[in-house]
């Protein structure tokens, strides 16, 4: 709302009324139809918005460690380690990285996780810790094609 | 003070305990690389005392800087969000290093790197502050509103370089 | 970008196919394993909003294995929209109907409902027998483990081998057998 021409400053009914409505408008204007034009409703869909803004800044947070988990679990199938002997085996090492750092090797230096995996593993095995959970299907670098029957099934059909 | 262990792509596969026979049903996604496999730990450590006077490849380090890790390289921007002293134009060395790493090797600090090992240098390039972030609170047919509205600092850091200063377990140098 | 990035993007989020034998499988645990591969949750670069997950092919679909009395228990819900049009299909029914609906319904009841749960269904293939079409097979370069081993029957085994089994006892002649 910027009014290049005097002849609209006829209708504003007062300084006050047209700043109060012009600040809703400003965030508003970027909507579409009636919810950028008409300020019944722009004020109430502003509103909105501006709340769940401000919720989503900590919903975000929350929402990352949710994403580095899944990346940390996805890499650490990759190794036939769990997540959670990977932090345990690291913890007891005294290696402090941290969900982002982790999952941020575990996507950029596959390398780097490789060894942090391997030193995990290591560790744990020297403490005698033994992870319960049954790592049903070893996938990636510890895949064991012996077990695998694809090729053998392949071989079958042709 | 800190033991490092320098892992080699074929060096974990020795700590699995799967070299040998067995690495024909071991599926590699990763290149090998044109090391050849050390057996011992001194082979491993002499290896990548080599590798880091070569300095064939750029290095990465996870740096801890205001209750954060960051992964960085050399050239990086960073920001540092919160107050903290530093002016522009400071140079500054980040101490606390947690990982280093090349192409090849990746040196693990248990929880930080020898100290001198690692140097990442850094300098401050801007210091500012950050988009307006509104803090809005309503509750519906209770006449409760408000509006507050925040502005955190802000610090641009580029890191210089991340460089391996000094040979793994070897003292080091007295810089200070 | 330059033409050796471009690759490197090209192989990073390229589809792998991989291949599931649903014979005596548990649907819908299997289910949470096919999930995973469908939307990509087995790789470190996983975001929701990128376009990583994979293709699985699943084979065999008529020999799936529901747990307890489930074939003659659960039902299937359907209802056309009109008023009376619920309709409740038992699991063995809808199976003979179309084998591959069981598995299907698992998958899509296993991922959260969002609009990406359309676009990730077109990517499994589910066939009845262990016959796929050629070009699919070609794709394929991985197979998902089995959950659980496929159990041998005894009338599977050649009477040779059941006859050199060793035997405890003898069942006496006048012994009647239900």
């Amino acid at each position: 709302m910027v009014f290049l021409t005097v002849a609209n400053w006829i209708r504003a009914r007062g300084p006050d009324e047209f700043w109060r409505k012009r600040r809703i408008f400003r965030l508003a204007a970027h909507y579409t139809g009636r919810r950028r034009n008409c300020y019944s409703v722009a004020v109430r869909n502003v509103h909105r918005a501006l709340a769940y803004a401000t919720k989503a800044r900590k919903l975000k947070k929350e929402d990352m460690k949710v994403l580095w988990d899944t990346r940390i679990t996805a890499a650490c199938e990759q190794h036939n380690i769990t997540a959670f002997s990977l932090r345990e085996g690291l913890g007891r090492a005294d290696i402090m990285l941290d969900r982002k750092s982790l999952s941020d090797l575990a996507a950029w230096e596959p390398k780097t996780f490789h060894c942090l995996a391997a030193v995990a593993k290591e560790k744990l095995n020297l403490d005698n810790f033994i992870d319960g959970t049954d790592k049903k299907e070893p996938t990636g670098i510890n895949l064991n094609l012996k077990d695998v029957m694809l090729e053998a099934w392949l071989k079958e059909k042709k | 003070m800190a033991m490092f262990r320098a892992g080699l792509q074929r060096l974990s596969n020795v700590f699995n305990g799967q070299g040998g026979i067995l690495s024909r049903l071991i599926t590699q996604n990763a290149p090998t690389t044109n090391v050849t496999a050390p057996n011992t730990t001194k082979d491993v450590i002499a290896t990548c005392n080599k590798l880091i006077e070569e300095r064939t490849s750029r290095n990465f380090a996870i740096v801890h800087l205001l209750g954060k890790q960051w992964r960085v390289t050399d050239g990086d921007l960073l920001v540092v969000e919160g107050y903290w002293p530093p002016n522009i134009g400071d140079k500054i060395k980040l101490d606390k290093v947690l990982l280093a790493a090349t192409k090849d090797f990746s040196l693990i600090g248990r929880p930080l790197v020898q100290p001198g090992l690692v140097t990442v240098t850094a300098t401050v390039i801007s210091k500012g502050l950050s988009h307006t972030r509104t803090h809005f609170k309503k509750k519906r047919r209770k006449q409760f509103m408000r509006i507050n509205f925040q502005r955190a600092q802000q610090t641009m850091l580029r890191i210089n370089t991340v460089e391996i200063a000094n040979k793994i377990n070897e003292a080091p140098k007295n810089v200070f | 970008m330059s033409a050796a990035k471009r690759v490197q993007q090209w192989a990073t989020f390229a589809r792998t196919w991989h291949i599931f034998d649903c014979k005596w499988q548990d649907p819908y645990q299997s289910a949470e394993v096919i999930k995973k591969y469908l939307m990509g949750l087995h790789k470190p670069i996983y975001h929701s909003m990128n376009d990583c997950g994979d293709v699985v092919v699943c084979i065999n679909s008529r020999e799936i294995a529901l747990r307890g009395n489930d074939w003659r228990q659960r039902a299937y819900f359907h209802h056309t929209g009109y008023p009376g049009g619920a309709t409740w299909t038992l699991a063995w029914e809808v199976h003979n109907k179309d084998p591959t609906m069981i598995i299907k319904k698992a998958v899509y009841k296993a991922m959260r409902g969002n609009l990406q749960r359309r676009h990730t269904m077109q990517r499994l293939l589910i066939y009845p027998g262990e016959e796929i079409p050629e070009d699919i097979i070609q794709n394929v370069s991985n197979q998902i483990r089995q959950l659980r081993l496929v159990p041998t029957r005894l009338d599977h085994i050649s009477e040779e081998e059941v006859k050199k089994f060793p035997k405890v006892m003898d069942y006496p002649q006048d012994y009647v057998l239900k």
